[in-house]
């Protein structure tokens, strides 16, 4: 019984813990812009995330390796650095993005000033840190976050034309669209990608089994977290894509302002829904600060090798402390010089899938390594659906930097 | 007053007759920009009217649109001249909570995209 509850408070967490700022800005643009088309781009990106995320789970509790400790193993010294260096800037960009979008959100529950909330938020973060034990750090977030659900509940009642929404899983380009919007579709599509399978996901997941001590008996349990976990937190994520092609797109409303996307609770439940829509995101949103705040600090040292984890006491863990803090103090710094977090947003999306190859390849490598991992080396059907995606996601970081120009952004 | 709407839309008048393919990158961004700005200010505005939304949420999006369509202005300033006199209307709508002028403003912007539209 303790066993079933805890698996459904994994998967829970994992569900309300899946949408950050990110994926709620590309979704409800991808679906005001180009209706239902980018659906299979979400739903071939949740399959990603669920590989590598189930991989790197199991490395975490059979290996007892997170993600850095491998890249300094596996990667050259040099290769490393520069990926440690490219990995802590984009969780810094994404931490200020969120923090951002925390107090924006706010700002649209309260009325008061946005630097204030700015500063305010960055402080009850560090302060939830540094007081709840880890597990309850993940679970505050994720389950709080779960108000979201209120924007597939609004789906259902928007009824959406089903067949449509259905045809948009095969993959296709809309018929029809000039040379300049294809390559808008093809930038969302990268956008979309790289914010469903951020580096910092795999750096906090894996950090996250070995703070908990996962060994070999998780496994399952980190199997349904990644596969059911984050497939319905997808669902949600779809859910805010479909309310935006249904609701936005005869409006020609292109959400410009990370607020809009609250409407599409408000326009079918009225005040309640949106309520519940803007406290969903402030929860959803936190935790993905928190995320990324502690994926910069595990990365570095993890990387260095100096003692890090939740686990211990900051005076046990001191580099880490300091590391975890500075990236929250950066990040509020960079919210408050007034970039506004939608452009943060861009930067995030545009720099992260550029380091993700390099985050991901010393994954695969030993998640089929048998002097690590023994028995529970990837299988067949996880090499098969793992190198390819590896070989997707490199070809989508050598064109998101093109296409980032070439479409203004998304903006174009 | 007037004359100063006979002149606006006489204004609009001259952008809507330009020819589609005549847009360059810079204005059609502008353009895209300011119509969803200020569809958004109306959909906020509609749904007020409706009671869907508090008066906190409605009045930081109003005041968050009027600061965007500002900026749009200064920019059209220098990039999109012939822009100014339908973002300047939509400013005005979205400081006054107008959505019927938010909503003549988005639709002119939506117009002005023409063949470089959304497929539909």
């Amino acid at each position: 019984m303790g066993g079933l509850i805890e698996i459904t408070l994994g998967i829970m967490t994992a569900v309300g813990g899946f949408v950050d700022i990110s994926e709620l800005v590309f979704a409800a643009q991808a679906g005001s812009r180009f209706g239902y088309a980018l659906i299979w781009v979400f739903a071939f990106a949740t399959l990603g995330i669920a590989v590598f995320g189930e991989m790197s789970g199991r490395v975490a509790a059979v290996a007892k390796q997170p993600v850095f400790n491998l890249m300094r193993q596996r990667l050259d010294f040099g290769l490393g650095l520069f990926t440690l260096i490219a990995s802590v800037v984009v969780c810094v960009i994404t931490c200020a993005a969120e923090i951002g979008g925390v107090a924006l959100m706010l700002k649209l529950l309260t009325g008061a000033p946005y630097s204030l909330l700015a500063v305010l938020s960055a402080l009850a973060l560090v302060t939830v840190i540094w007081v709840l034990p880890f597990k309850w750090i993940e679970r505050v977030f994720g389950l709080l976050g779960l108000l979201m659900l209120v924007f597939a509940v609004a789906t259902v009642n928007i009824h959406p034309p089903w067949h449509e929404v259905a045809r948009g899983f095969i993959p296709q380009a809309p018929a029809g669209l000039p040379a300049k919007d294809l390559v808008v579709f093809a930038y969302f599509g990268v956008a979309i990608v790289s914010a469903v399978l951020f580096p910092y996901e795999v750096y906090f997941y894996s950090s996250g089994g070995i703070e908990e001590q996962w060994g070999p008996k998780d496994l399952n349990i980190n199997r349904l977290t990644t596969i059911v976990g984050f497939g319905l937190g997808s669902l949600l994520a779809l859910a805010i894509l479909i309310n935006a092609a249904v609701l936005f797109r005869p409006l020609h409303i292109d959400p410009q302002m990370p607020g809009t996307a609250a409407l599409q609770a408000a326009i079918p439940f009225g005040r309640t829904g949106l309520l519940l829509a803007l406290a969903g995101m402030v929860f959803a949103i936190s935790g993905a600060a928190v995320e990324t705040g502690l994926s910069a600090a595990y990365a570095t040292a993890q990387f260095f090798g100096w003692d890090w984890g939740r686990y211990k006491k900051p005076r046990d863990a001191p580099r880490f402390t300091i590391a975890w803090l500075a990236t929250f103090a950066v990040a509020l710094a960079i919210v408050l010089t007034g970039v506004k977090p939608l452009q943060l947003v861009e930067w995030a999306v545009v720099s992260s899938i550029i380091v993700l190859p390099l985050t991901y390849l010393p994954l695969l490598l030993i998640a089929n390594d048998p002097k690590y991992m023994g028995k529970h080396v990837n299988r067949r059907l996880t090499n098969s659906l793992g190198w390819p995606f590896y070989g997707l996601l490199s070809v989508a970081a050598l064109a998101a930097l093109p296409l980032y120009l070439l479409a203004h952004g998304g903006a174009l | 007053m007037r004359v100063r709407l006979l002149l606006q839309g006489f204004a609009l008048t001259l952008v809507l007759a330009q020819p589609a393919g005549a847009m360059d990158d810079e204005t059609l961004l502008q353009v895209r920009a300011a119509r969803s700005i200020a569809a958004e200010a109306a959909a906020i505005c509609d749904q007020q009217t409706r009671g869907a939304i508090t008066g906190t949420y409605a009045n930081e999006m109003l005041r968050d649109a009027a600061d965007e369509l500002r900026d749009a202005r200064r920019k059209a300033v220098t990039h999109a001249p012939q822009l100014i006199g339908v973002i300047s209307l939509a400013l005005r709508g979205a400081e006054a909570g107008d959505g019927r002028a938010l909503h003549r403003a988005s639709e002119t912007l939506f117009a002005m995209e023409g063949a470089h539209g959304r497929a539909d």
